[in-house]
């Protein structure tokens, strides 16, 4: 008997080991300039410690890393985001 | 390629140094100018006003600011007045702050130092950033003020294309020119230190 596709069981998911391909949001989207008196849109780009998050986790290309971590640092400078902080998210 | 020839090269730069020996005051003429040109620079203070000082004097303090701005020559573009909002940490043992931004534009901008010594020597401002903003910056405090920007969602509703001029309510992703594709479902954040 032929086993269709939805019949096969499979003990692990088929979907394990496929990677969603990372693209940085700003090339994508055309989004040129971030703003740093703008919190909610940060906090994607820091952790919960108030630490910026490494380029390699966001998916960012580096020109628009730069970016996000200058306009962080001046969201912290204003004190609109902490320095340290813990349970931020 | 011609081969590295000693006489032809000396002969050759030569020629280059008196033609622009010759040229040289017209191209300082050129160069004056496109110096004299007078971009219009557009700039970007944000301060922080302390909260303790009544209302009265907090707007007094911005008028104050905005004044010296017109001293100095600034086209003041436009003033956000964001209010009493709270600090992420404790500056001068104060837990919250009255957030202005002033975005104003200027041609010769050698003044900007004086403007922030000023600042700095007002004691009722707790904090001051200046920020000089590039025609990104420009355009998207733009778009902001026009609503063509919209702000972001908790949750995320799946939207169409949001054009322009879009109504800015459906837009949970932030910035105009937004392709079909919806949002970033972002590469997962993991949190290393968790």
């Amino acid at each position: 008997m032929a086993a269709s596709r939805e019949d096969v069981k499979f003990l692990s998911n088929p979907k394990i080991g496929l990677r969603n391909k990372k693209y940085c949001r700003f090339r994508k989207f055309g989004i040129k300039y971030i703003d740093y008196k703008d919190s909610d849109f940060l906090l994607q780009f820091i952790n919960e410690q108030g630490k910026l998050l490494p380029r390699r986790i966001t998916g960012n290309s580096l020109k628009y890393q730069r970016r996000v971590s200058s306009a962080v640092k001046r969201a912290r400078h204003l004190a609109i985001l902490p320095f340290v902080a813990d349970l931020m998210k | 390629m011609k081969p590295f020839n000693h006489e032809t090269f000396f002969h050759d730069t030569c020629i280059f140094r008196y033609l622009m020996v010759l040229l040289r005051p017209f191209f300082t003429n050129v160069l004056y100018f496109s110096h004299n040109r007078l971009i219009m620079r557009h700039y970007e203070v944000t301060f922080i006003v302390d909260p303790v000082l009544s209302g009265d004097e907090v707007k007094a303090t911005a008028e104050h600011i905005q004044k010296d701005l017109k001293h100095f020559g600034a086209t003041i573009v436009h003033v956000d007045e964001t209010g009493l909002r709270q600090l992420a940490y404790s500056i001068n043992k104060r837990s919250t702050g009255v957030f202005y931004c002033i975005e104003f534009g200027t041609e010769a901008a050698d003044w900007l130092v004086k403007f922030e010594l000023n600042m700095k020597r007002n004691e009722r401002l707790l904090r001051y950033l200046t920020v000089k903003l590039d025609k990104f910056g420009v355009k998207y405090n733009d778009d902001k003020r026009s609503g063509r920007i919209g702000s972001r969602k908790k949750t995320e509703a799946p939207s169409t294309d949001a054009p322009v001029a879009a109504p800015v309510a459906a837009a949970p992703a932030r910035k105009a020119a937004i392709p079909e594709e919806e949002t970033v479902s972002a590469p997962e954040v993991i949190d290393l230190d968790a």
